[in-house]
Order: structure tokens, then C-alpha cells, then sequence
């Protein structure tokens, strides 16, 4: 557990100072693309570049950012002054419900087309790679043409359970696929393992022989990938969200790269990095609980 | 067993956390009767008039808050707001305006010269750091308060500009009240102007919402008296995404809706439930601006051939779908001091263009279809921005200079920091880009000498003479003059390629009604909207 906290520790570290470069990187930052050709002279530009602190040498922009970080402190947002901790509360609630809907939607569809596909069905091997290999635009534009359009049965976006039904069902369904094809390619190993064909041979039902002994190895393997996809869901899905004109971290995030907002795209990609490196420690902790062969290797 | 048990109380849970996240709070009483939802595109980065600078943020805003003068939307002559009347001292050193009595915010705050005072010192505060307000005010100095309903704006220096500024959503007057109990950020969720809308929320992300005013006493000469069908609340919503602007329209999501795409315009026009609306924006056409500094662009007759050798009304028609008027100057032609004599220069002649190419000593001795350069074929870059649909504009015009010998080379850049960046490189022959506003002085940042955005280069001390008579200026005689002789020499010099006229394509559903535009074309009249029966 230690080891996996430093691994952990380090992977933030250096995803953190990744984002720091790479925002560095570009050219120009939020403000002054907008005071170019509000009338502003170059003298100005140069005075708020300097009043806010990005005329420094990067080393020392580096170390700033770094202090601010460990006291928890993101940043005001270039563009309109806000704490970027506020930003990101603010579009957390959204994300959430639209994550968590679309985790759930995922789940339930994954496995059951996972054991679908893993009984090699021509169908279900069809919807793992519409899931996978659509874009999203494509499908979201269609269910959003026929059910809000065509039927007129749900509304766009919105922040009731009709609003939800669309976007979380289109991102549930493209979340799916990788669920479904891990749990299929699990499944069939396992089935081709002895202990299946003993298990058959000593006569169990199927349902048992699925269930009780082919799933419970395919499963670690599984987590991992809920795992991730679930990291991913929480940072937001810019796409779904414009699509669907919905409020979340991923539309801000966008809109924050290209306004060059460096502390609103730090702050929230050092929240897609807790995210994500508290999730893999969770899926270790879970993988750890079920699999007596991981507990037993460590 | 109990794992399942386990897993279905989790799965009711989540259902519980993503669906129920909140329950319509409907309260009869104030629940409006007209209410509609607009369509914007971008939600803006900030919302407060005097710090922020998008154009999308005056849509709702424009409506919350009046301004000292106001144009009219018909001849975009000055006509009074909140000040009655006027006056420019001679010198053009001062402004003195009276101040329309009995009006209050939508607070409760008196309006007087004092509230206009903390308004102009709120803009000028360092502090918040105004991205654009604070720059139309120009060589604004200081104000006097003669008495409580009369005001003096004070410059150091002549600047004609001044009332088309304070005619904007950006110098829109605020409650003082409302502006000093919160920290310049949190002023954008809590705004209270005089309008005739009120503002009632807003929720980054999501939504803004404002509703009717009931103390609205007063109206400016383009506002219609209010009736049982006045749309009363109006929710503005944010589709960045082009189809879904589009659906949500079809579905009846959106009433309103801004900044369509020709081609959905062009299939939404034909359609009864639907109004197209387009309205031009004043300012700068969309164009490119050619570098005059680097070879081949330096030299006047290549810039003159690429002009000729551009068709703009087959680009105004491919990709504008016909909702755009070719522009043929510097300034979009509904914007005033706009020189109509531009009309029809450098119409498309591709012997003309082919005439002046071989005039500045380029052949084609490869016989290839391209004139020679130095190394190579003559070729030139254009930097592209995506949006706007330049790059389709852009192709159009790769292709017509292919036709006489020219090879054009699309650098396309995808914010306007990376064509800063590339300009600032050196290395580019045409950049586009377009911008809005009603006074001339907008042309001051790309035409000065010293200019941020002197893309061309082009450094003349008559330009400048004439960028400072026209904003010195406070005879419109004198400023018309050296307006249309700045339109002229800049066309003379072949700085830049108009192509069109920038147009907002707007559509509404039918039983929208009264959808009219402001002097400035993005701001809508939100107070003359009204809906039809049986919506």
C-alpha cells in the first residue's frame, strides 16, 4: 500500500509539472488577446502581464505554482477573477450526476453485452465496436435529432432526471464498450481454463459455472478498466457537455485552454489528477479484496 | 446474497444522487407568464460590463442596464438615456450632461450624478482591471458633480469617441449600491442597472436568467410600450455546440437563437415555424490584412493583383450563403463615416490581376501555371483562424489565385494568441480577422503606426495624421473627412482584402415576435419582444 502511495505521489508530480510546461509552451495567455484591440496600448499589456506575476522567470512562476498547490491555493482566474477552487465547485455537482448516471448506465449495458459477446454473439460483438469506434458527436447528434426532435419525447439538456436521460444514456452506452469487451475477452479465458471444464464435468448448471466461477476471475481486470473509466467521467466530458448545452468541469476546461487561463486549466488538471490517482488507489484496494492472488504476490 | 442486496441499494443510490439533484422550485406567485429561453453561443469568461469585454455579454445585458446616451437603431444618431441632454464645451475638453430625475435602480438606489461618478470610478479602479471599458473612456480625466442631477466628464485631450462609448453595454450604469457590497468579481452574480429588465441569476455554465422590471417609468424613443404578450422572462442558455444550436431551436428548447451557421440558416429560412433574422454588425468587414513588410506582399502591385484576382461575391455567396453583403473597405458599410466611393475597387478581373503581376516583372518561365519567384512558384501564406469560416474562405480564395498563377499557402492558427504568435514571427503575407463597433476610432489599434495590431506593418505618417484628426476632431464634418480619406488611401495602398460584411444570423420560432437589434447589431431589444397568442 505504501509503495503504491508513492507511485501514486510521483505519477501527480509529474502530470502537474507536464501541464505546467505545456501551458508554458503556447504562446501569449488570457488577457492579452482580449486588451489587443480593446484599445489598450502596449505599455498596459505589458504592466497587467507583469502585475500578474508572468513576466518572472519560469523557474520561479514554477516555484509559485508548486507553493500554491500544497497550501491548496489555484489561483484566480485570468479572465474573470474568480478562485479557481470556486470554478471547480461550481461544475463539480454536474459532473458528478452526469459521471455517476453514465458509470450506472455502463455497468448495467457492459455486462450484460460483455456476456453476450463472451458467447461470441455476432450483435453484441456489433455494439462493443459502435461503442468504441463512434464519436460521440455522431450518435449524441443523432439521439438528440430523433428523441428531441423527430418524437419530441425528451428535452435537450436540463438539470431534471428528462434532461439527464439523454446524455447519460449516449455517454453511458459509449462508456460501455470497453466494459463489455474486458469482461467478454476475461470471461472466455477463464472459460478455456481447466477448472471451467472440471466445473462442467462435475455437472453444474451453467449459470453457476458463469457466475460463480468464470466471473469471479474475470473481474479484477474489470475493475481497473471501471476504474479508469470512471477517472475519465470525472474530468469531465467536454463533448456531452457542449452537446447537450450542459455545465461541467470538461466544458470549463476547454474554455479555459482556449482563453489561456493557466490557473483555471492548472487547478483543474490538478483535479483530474487527484481524480485519478485516488481512483487507481481505490481499484488497487478493491482488486486487493477480491483477488487472493494479488494479496498473496505482495 | 447480501452482496446483491448491497449493490442494488448502491444503484438506487446513485439513481437517487443523479436524478433528484434538484426539484423545480415553481412559486405561483411570481411565476412569469412569457417566458422564453435565448440561445447564446460562448458563454463569455466573465459577465461584469465593465471588466469583461465579449460581445455576447450585452445580449442579456444591454437590457439590464441603461446608458447616458443611447444611438438610435434607425440613423444611430445619439438620443438620450439616462442623461436628457448634452453638452461639448467647445474645445472638446469637456462633456456636461443632465441627468434624467425619478429614476432608480432596480435596487432602489436613487440614480444621480453621484451614481454616475462611482460608476466612472469603479471603471477607472485599477483594481478591477477593466479588459475594455476603461479603454473606450480614452483621455477621459476626471468628473465634477455640478449639482445632483448634472455631470461633467473632463478629458485631457480632445476625444470624439466619447459618446459612442458611453452609449455602450460597457459603460452601462450600475447600482453603486449593488457594486460596492460585494468584491469586484462576485459583482457579475448580483448586477442591478436602471433597464428595463431585472437580473436574476446566473449560474456559470448553465444559465442566465433577467425579468421585467415593473418600475420601468421611462422608455427610450426605440422602446415600445409593454403588453400582456411582452415576454417577461428570458433565460439565456449556452450552445457552443453548432447542431445542437439547431435542435434545440427545432425542439422548441430555445425560442432564440444567435450565430447560426449559413447553411442551417439557409435550410431553417424555408421553413414557416421559423424567422431568419440576419442583421450586419458595424465595424470591420471580414478581411485579411496583407503584410507590407515581407516580399511579395511588400511590393503595391502584387497586393493590388491579389485584390483583383479575389472573387468576393462568389465567396459571399458559397459560403455566406447570400446572407452577407460583399464588403469592398475598411469599414463595414452600415457603420458610419463609412465611404461609399469603396464600392466596386478591385472588382474580380483576373486579366487586371494577371496585367499587374507580369508589370512587377513576374514570368512564368517554367511554363507550370505559376509565376516564378526566386525559389519557387510565387506563393504566399495566409493565417487562418478556424472559426468565422475563414478557412473555407480562404480555400475559395487558394483556389482563385491558382487560377492566375499564384500559389497560397493556409497557416491556420488556433487561437488568436498563436497568430499574435505568428505575426509576431514575421513570417506570413495575409492575416484575417474582423471587428465590431460604431466609431471609426476602432480602426486606430490596426492602422497607427505603432498600433498593437498593425499587422500590415505599414508605417505612415499620413495615416496617423488622419487616425488622430478623426478622433480629435469634434465637427462630424471634419471627422467625415478624415474618415473617408482614411478609407481611401488605405484602399489606394492595397493594406487589406475586404471580403464581407459581418452578419449575425439569428432565428427565432414563429410565434417570436418584435426580434429588433441595437445600433451595434448584437444586442438585441429585448423589452420590444413579444409572444404570440396560443405559445
Amino acid at each position: 500500500m505504501r509503495q503504491s502511495l508513492i507511485r501514486a505521489s510521483f505519477s501527480a508530480w509529474l502530470a502537474l509539472t507536464l501541464l505546467f510546461v505545456a501551458l508554458r509552451v503556447l504562446p501569449g495567455y488570457a488577457l492579452e488577446t482580449t486588451l489587443l484591440g480593446s484599445g489598450a496600448s502596449q505599455r498596459v499589456i505589458d504592466a497587467r502581464r507583469a502585475s500578474l506575476g508572468l513576466d518572472q522567470p519560469i523557474l520561479v512562476q514554477y516555484c509559485t505554482y508548486w507553493v500554491g498547490l500544497l497550501r491548496g491555493d489555484f489561483g484566480v482566474s485570468l479572465t474573470n477573477g474568480l478562485p479557481v477552487i470556486e470554478i471547480i465547485a461550481q461544475h463539480i455537482r454536474p459532473t458528478l450526476a452526469l459521471a455517476l448516471g453514465a458509470l450506472l448506465v455502463a455497468l448495467t449495458f457492459g455486462s450484460l453485452v460483455g456476456f453476450w459477446a463472451a458467447l461470441d454473439h455476432p450483435i453484441a460483438r456489433a455494439l462493443i465496436a459502435l461503442s468504441l469506434s463512434v464519436p460521440i458527436l455522431w450518435t449524441g447528434t443523432l439521439a438528440a435529432y430523433i428523441f428531441v426532435v423527430r418524437l419530441d419525447w425528451l428535452p435537450l439538456g436540463g438539470d431534471d432526471i428528462y434532461g439527464m436521460i439523454l446524455p447519460v444514456g449516449i455517454l453511458g452506452f459509449h462508456t460501455s464498450g470497453g466494459i463489455a469487451s474486458v469482461l467478454a475477452a476475461g470471461l472466455r479465458d477463464a472459460n478455456s481454463a481447466d477448472y471451467a471444464f472440471a466445473a462442467r464435468v462435475k455437472g453444474l448448471p451453467p449459470r453457476r459455472v458463469w457466475l460463480r466461477h468464470l466471473l469471479p476471475n474475470a473481474l479484477p481486470p474489470l475493475v481497473s478498466v471501471i476504474g479508469l473509466q470512471f477517472g475519465f467521467l470525472l474530468g469531465g466530458v467536454a463533448v456531452t457537455e457542449s452537446l447537450f448545452a450542459r455545465p461541467g468541469i470538461g466544458r470549463t476546461l476547454v474554455n479555459a485552454v482556449f482563453n489561456q487561463d493557466y490557473p483555471v486549466v492548472q487547478g483543474i488538471g490538478a483535479y483530474i489528477v487527484l481524480v485519478y490517482t485516488l481512483v487507481t488507489l481505490i481499484t488497487v484496494w478493491i482488486n486487493r479484496s477480491i483477488d487472493p492472488r494479488i494479496r498473496i504476490d505482495s | 446474497m447480501a452482496k446483491r442486496f448491497y449493490t442494488g441499494m448502491m444503484a438506487l443510490g446513485l439513481i437517487v444522487v443523479t436524478g433528484c439533484g434538484r426539484l423545480p422550485a415553481a412559486d405561483a406567485q411570481t411565476e412569469p407568464r412569457n417566458r422564453i429561453v435565448y440561445g447564446l453561443t460562448l458563454e463569455p469568461s466573465g459577465f461584469d460590463p465593465h471588466i469583461n469585454a465579449s460581445s455576447e455579454l450585452g445580449i442579456p445585458l444591454r437590457s439590464v442596464y441603461d446608458t447616458l446616451v443611447y444611438r438610435s437603431p434607425d440613423d444611430k444618431s445619439f438620443v438620450p438615456g439616462l442623461a436628457t441632454a448634452w453638452q461639448t464645451a467647445p474645445d472638446g475638453l469637456s462633456y456636461t450632461f443632465t441627468l434624467r430625475q425619478g429614476v432608480t435602480f432596480h435596487d432602489g438606489t436613487p440614480f444621480n450624478a453621484a451614481a454616475v461618478g462611482a460608476n466612472l470610478d469603479r471603471i477607472t479602479n485599477p483594481d478591477i482591471a477593466s479588459q475594455k471599458a476603461v479603454f473606450m473612456l480614452g483621455s477621459y480625466e476626471r468628473y465634477e458633480i455640478i449639482d445632483d442631477y448634472t455631470i461633467r466628464l473632463i478629458l485631457t485631450e480632445p476625444y470624439s469617441p466619447l459618446l459612442d462609448s458611453l452609449s455602450q453595454v460597457y459603460l452601462g450604469i450600475a447600482s453603486p449600491t449593488a457594486f460596492s457590497a460585494v468584491s469586484s468579481e462576485r459583482y457579475q452574480f448580483h448586477q442591478v442597472g436602471t433597464g428595463p429588465f431585472e437580473f436574476v441569476e446566473y449560474v456559470p455554465g448553465d444559465r442566465l436568467v433577467i425579468r421585467r422590471s415593473l418600475n420601468y417609468t421611462w422608455l427610450p424613443m426605440f422602446y415600445q410600450p409593454i403588453s400582456d404578450a411582452s415576454v417577461d422572462e428570458i433565460e439565456f442558455r449556452f450552445y457552443s455546440d453548432a447542431a445542437a444550436r439547431v435542435i434545440a431551436l427545432e425542439s422548441g428548447g430555445a425560442h432564440i437563437m444567435g450565430e447560426l451557421l449559413p447553411d442551417d440558416a439557409r435550410s431553417l429560412a424555408g421553413d414557416p415555424q421559423y424567422q431568419i433574422i440576419p442583421v450586419t454588425i458595424p465595424g470591420q468587414p471580414l478581411q485579411f490584412m496583407f503584410n507590407t513588410a515581407q516580399p511579395p506582399t511588400d511590393n503595391l502591385l502584387v497586393r493590388q493583383a491579389l485584390l483583383f484576382a479575389t472573387n468576393r461575391e462568389l465567396i459571399a455567396e458559397g459560403v455566406f450563403q447570400g446572407f452577407s453583403p460583399v464588403a469592398w473597405g475598411g469599414l463595414a458599410s452600415i457603420t458610419p463615416f463609412y465611404n461609399a466611393q469603396v464600392v466596386g475597387a478591385y472588382s474580380y478581373d483576373t486579366g487586371q490581376a494577371r496585367a499587374l503581376l507580369e508589370q512587377a516583372g513576374y514570368v512564368d518561365a517554367d511554363n507550370n501555371g505559376f509565376y516564378d519567384a526566386l525559389d519557387g512558384d510565387l506563393t504566399v501564406t495566409l493565417i487562418v483562424p478556424p472559426w468565422g469560416l475563414i478557412p473555407d474562405v480562404a480555400q475559395l480564395m487558394q483556389d482563385q489565385w491558382r487560377q492566375i498563377g499564384v500559389r497560397a499557402e493556409l497557416d491556420i492558427a488556433p487561437s488568436r494568441s498563436m497568430i499574435v504568435e505568428r505575426v509576431n514571427a514575421g513570417d506570413y503575407h495575409l492575416v484575417a480577422f474582423y471587428s465590431f463597433g460604431n466609431d471609426p476610432s476602432l480602426l486606430n489599434d490596426y492602422f497607427f503606426s505603432e498600433g498593437t495590431l498593425n499587422w500590415s506593418q505599414y508605417r505612415s505618417s499620413d495615416l496617423d495624421n488622419l487616425l488622430i484628426e478623426g478622433a480629435r476632431q469634434t465637427d462630424p464634418d471634419g471627422r467625415a473627412a478624415a474618415y473617408r480619406q482614411l478609407q481611401r488611401v488605405i484602399l489606394e495602398q492595397a493594406l487589406i482584402l475586404p471580403i464581407r460584411d459581418y452578419v449575425n444570423l439569428n432565428a427565432a420560432r414563429a410565434e417570436i415576435q418584435g426580434l429588433t437589434f441595437d445600433a451595434y447589431g448584437w444586442f438585441p431589444l429585448l423589452h420590444n419582444l413579444t409572444l404570440a397568442d396560443g405559445s
